[in-house]
């Protein structure tokens, strides 16, 4: 996967995103609204539920912290997601925050998938353990 | 639960439009086939298991996020995919 669109550090998505199947954990939140989060020129978004507007998370694109994250997307997940073009998506992770900023972690094993046409949106899950669920943010440089 | 016994490449049904095969049994494990709708989502429970742990951990409270957004790690100098050649 070497697409430009998907190693863009800062897709600008303005548009609310659709998850059909929720999120695991959230399967009832299916709407969120995308919008900057941080400093200005801050690569972090905050996907706010429309539902439920007390619930956001933060998201990055992965390839900020890590420009080597890469993988296949399972072709059941490209079909729902309607992804023809491998150069509609976009790949965005979720972040935890900590009350220590340089204890964050990013979720690599399970990132959101955005088909950049239509905005649905779905949570993939890799098939292999290559990534971890709590990928250190800040690593040391 | 319900308790089925089937061999391999014998399926079970659930519902009308789930079905799930066993295609091959070897030693203690077993290989299933699953056909399902793309609304139904299917997972290893472990890992969809530890994502659901995973999201519950990272869903913030939208009102406690003003105070952390000063405080993030700053990104890594930008990194364009020509640099990486």
């Amino acid at each position: 996967m070497s697409h430009s669109s998907l190693l863009n550090p800062t897709p600008s998505i303005t548009a609310s995103l659709h998850f059909a199947a929720g999120l695991p954990g959230f399967p009832h939140l299916h709407d969120f609204v995308m919008s900057q989060w941080g400093k200005q020129d801050s690569p972090f978004m905050l996907m706010t539920s429309i539902d439920d507007s007390d619930v956001g998370f933060v998201v990055i694109s992965p390839f900020v912290f890590y420009p080597e994250y890469e993988f296949e997307l399972d072709k059941s997940t490209a079909q729902r997601l309607s992804l023809l073009d491998p150069t509609d998506a976009i790949v965005l992770c979720i972040v935890t925050l900590s009350d220590r900023p340089q204890d964050a972690t990013v979720n690599l094993l399970g990132p959101i998938v955005v088909n950049d046409r239509t905005c649905e949106a779905c949570q993939a899950v890799l098939p292999h353990a290559a990534y971890g669920a709590q990928a250190p943010l800040a690593r040391a440089a | 639960m319900l308790v089925l016994t089937r061999r391999a490449n014998q399926s079970i049904m659930i519902g009308h439009d789930i079905v799930v095969t066993v295609l091959e049994v070897r030693g203690d494990q077993v290989r299933l086939g699953i056909r399902a709708p793309r609304s139904v989502d299917v997972h290893r429970e472990e890992v969809f298991a530890t994502l659901q742990q995973a999201n519950k951990a990272a869903a913030t409270s939208t009102r406690d996020l003003v105070a952390l957004e000063d405080a993030m790690p700053e990104a890594p100098a930008a990194q364009t995919p020509a640099d990486s050649q």
